[in-house]
């Protein structure tokens, strides 16, 4: 693929000591994305760190805490903390916004959560800063919505960008940056490699897009199981696209497409069923390095 | 990707009994028209479909999405475009009686009628509605039809296209406007079926090949965004949003390969569910129509001489010089193709 775009990027000249450069591109897909977790843990063991991460929604939030210097452990231990119970997480709100609780709903939008206020609280500490003091150089993928085109974030405080870049309409508000009204980059590029495709050697694609059970016999589909099947058609459909014009050197799909949007309780399930990606991941990753 | 062989034969603009269609056919490159899904913005389809009228041009092959596959049948089957633009008005002007029979031909209990308002279930059976709009001369069978016709579902469970070119017309144009919101997905043989738009809203790809020059009729827009949307409208925020997706694609498509014609039909302003704006939607689609009508004259002039020649209204006067070489010209329409290898 490398000649595909003979002129070196400007991060790739770091490749010229010897090392292959990897870009990282993780997906969005709600609890699905807890999946990511496992893939950092492949770059954790292999002790690769990637030149750069680009995140779109759930792939926005684990990516952001990575590329803030937390490592793969420390990010499933937060998690873990976060996710052990409901009860834990109320607890979590509580006790971080003192007499704040009601900011997270508006009157005029009452089913609408304010997503920066939330993720400012579900954040770990070291998240609370800007791109530009991040260990690991970092883009969000966001929408505009009333421009209706990808802003791809990547200065400023990063609280905003990656509530913005999680922003999925009816759940949370849109976030306000630089008089851009931003929601969830899920519905311009869901799987966002193309955003760092040509600064790395390497390019690692996590898709995290849902799909059907096809266990479930036809008449026993709900209307709710035929809405999440018709996004998740239009999410694959993109990535397709995206594929048939220009693939990434390696494309990940961890088995986890069949879990829920709001599956979060069932983390451990779920890194459990990224497991083999990860394996796949980490021996992909090897045998191009070892080739360099 | 698991797309189904489409089959029909490879004609060059076959000559057709066609009612309301002026008696002299143009001789030339046979066109592979590619109508995209869009809701009720896919009503400029049908003055689209008047270009090939007035000039006398017959497409070799269609192949359409969701609201294109209803006229794209309607054309395939050889009505005219004005008949298919007084048989939508007609349609459209009967909505009581529309949504009286569509009460009737259902079992369950009322109050689900006001949730369809709401858009909240998917209970409308696409096949009723068809019965009801689809003119009834269009043939039940694909291979009735007058122009091979390519129509595109998405398959739920595999997450990707299938095309319809054989065998039951109706339950392949049922599942390719089966939106979620609106209509139940077609069940055949164990496999759910919805809207093309799903996974491919505007199917060129599916035109290469199947004529010399591929035309493709965008009616995707941009989504019309009401402010409001991101309150407690949740439902039309997806809706909204799920046509960002559709633009997505789109976009994407263009960039691996481009048709010969492209025609993005202006019809951002109308919501996807606006069906009673009908002459305005068809108002709004006149330049588009003016645009494609120039093209195709411009390629037809290039490629051979016709036998009758083009109303002079249409002869493009800016490039006087390049209709005169042949060669020139020719390569022009057909360059993206030279690109993509």
């Amino acid at each position: 693929m490398s000649a595909d775009h003979p002129e070196p990027a400007p991060a790739r000249a770091a490749a010229s000591t010897g090392t292959p450069t990897v870009a990282l591109a993780l997906g969005g897909g709600s609890a699905r994305g807890l999946a990511h977790i496992a893939i950092l843990e492949a770059f954790d063991e292999l002790g690769i760190r990637p030149t750069v991460i680009a995140g779109t929604s759930i792939g926005a939030i684990v990516g952001a805490c990575y590329a803030a210097g937390l490592s793969a452990r420390d990010i499933r231990d937060h998690a873990t903390e976060l996710l052990s119970s409901r009860r834990a997480v109320l607890y979590r709100l509580a006790a971080h916004l003192p007499g704040n609780l009601t900011s997270l709903w508006s009157p005029w939008h009452p089913a609408v959560v304010d997503g920066v206020t939330l993720l400012d609280m579900l954040l770990p500490e070291r998240t609370r800063v800007d791109f530009s003091a991040l260990a690991i150089p970092f883009r969000a993928v966001t929408l505009d919505f009333y421009r209706m085109e990808q802003v791809v974030l990547s200065q400023g405080p990063l609280v905003p960008a990656v509530a913005a870049s999680a922003s999925l309409p009816s759940i949370m508000r849109p976030v306000e940056i630089d008089g851009r009204l931003l929601i969830d980059g899920g519905f311009v590029n869901p799987t966002p490699y193309d955003v760092v495709l040509d600064d790395a050697d390497i390019t690692v694609a996590v898709d995290v897009t849902g799909a059907p059970d096809t266990n479930t016999p036809p008449a026993s589909l709900s209307t709710n199981d035929l809405w999440n099947g018709a996004l998740h058609a239009l999410f694959t459909a993109v990535t397709r696209e995206k594929l048939a014009r220009r693939a990434p050197e390696i494309f990940i799909r961890p088995q986890v497409a069949t879990y829920e949007t709001m599956d979060f309780l069932k983390m451990d399930e779920i890194l459990a069923a990224a497991e083999p990606a990860k394996q796949e991941l980490k021996r992909a990753l090897a045998e191009r390095l070892d080739q360099a | 990707m698991s797309k189904s062989a489409v089959t029909g034969p490879k004609t060059r603009s076959p000559v057709l009994p066609r009612e309301s269609v002026p008696a002299t056919v143009m001789r030339g490159p046979s066109i592979a028209l590619a109508l995209g899904g869009g809701g009720a913005r896919g009503l400029a389809h049908i003055v689209i479909l008047e270009v090939f009228d007035e000039l006398g041009i017959r497409p070799a092959f269609i192949t359409a999405t969701s609201i294109g596959a209803v006229f794209g049948a309607a054309y395939a089957a050889g009505l005219s475009a004005a008949l298919i633009r007084a048989h939508t008005e007609d349609v459209l002007g009967q909505r009581l009686d529309l949504a009286r029979n569509l009460i009737a031909a259902r079992s369950d209990p009322v109050h689900k009628l006001f949730r369809l308002f709401s858009l909240r279930s998917s209970l409308l059976k696409p096949e009723t509605l068809l019965e009801h709009i689809l003119p009834s001369r269009v043939p039940r069978r694909f291979e009735d039809l007058a122009i091979p016709l390519a129509v595109v579902a998405t398959d739920f469970y595999a997450q990707d296209t299938i095309v319809f070119s054989e065998g039951d017309l109706r339950q392949a144009i049922a599942a390719s406007i089966a939106l979620p919101v609106i209509f139940q997905p077609v069940i055949v043989n164990n496999r759910a079926m919805m809207d093309g738009g799903l996974v491919n809203p505007l199917p060129f790809d599916l035109a290469t090949g199947r004529g010399d020059v591929t035309v493709a009729i965008d009616v995707s827009g941009a989504p019309r965004v009401d402010p409001r949307a991101m309150g407690p409208g949740a439902v039309e925020a997806i809706v909204t949003c799920s046509q960002i997706l559709q633009r997505s694609i789109v976009l994407e498509k263009l960039k691996s390969s481009r048709p010969d014609i492209y025609i993005d039909v202006s019809v951002d302003a109308f919501h996807v569910l606006e069906f009673h704006r009908f002459r305005e939607i068809l108002a709004a689609a006149a330049p588009a129509k003016d645009l494609l009508k120039r093209k195709l004259a411009r390629v037809f002039e290039s490629h051979t001489v016709p036998e009758v020649k083009p109303v002079p209204a249409i002869t493009d006067q800016s490039q006087p010089a390049e209709s005169k070489t042949r060669k020139r010209r020719l390569s022009l329409p057909l360059r993206s193709r030279k690109d993509k290898a």
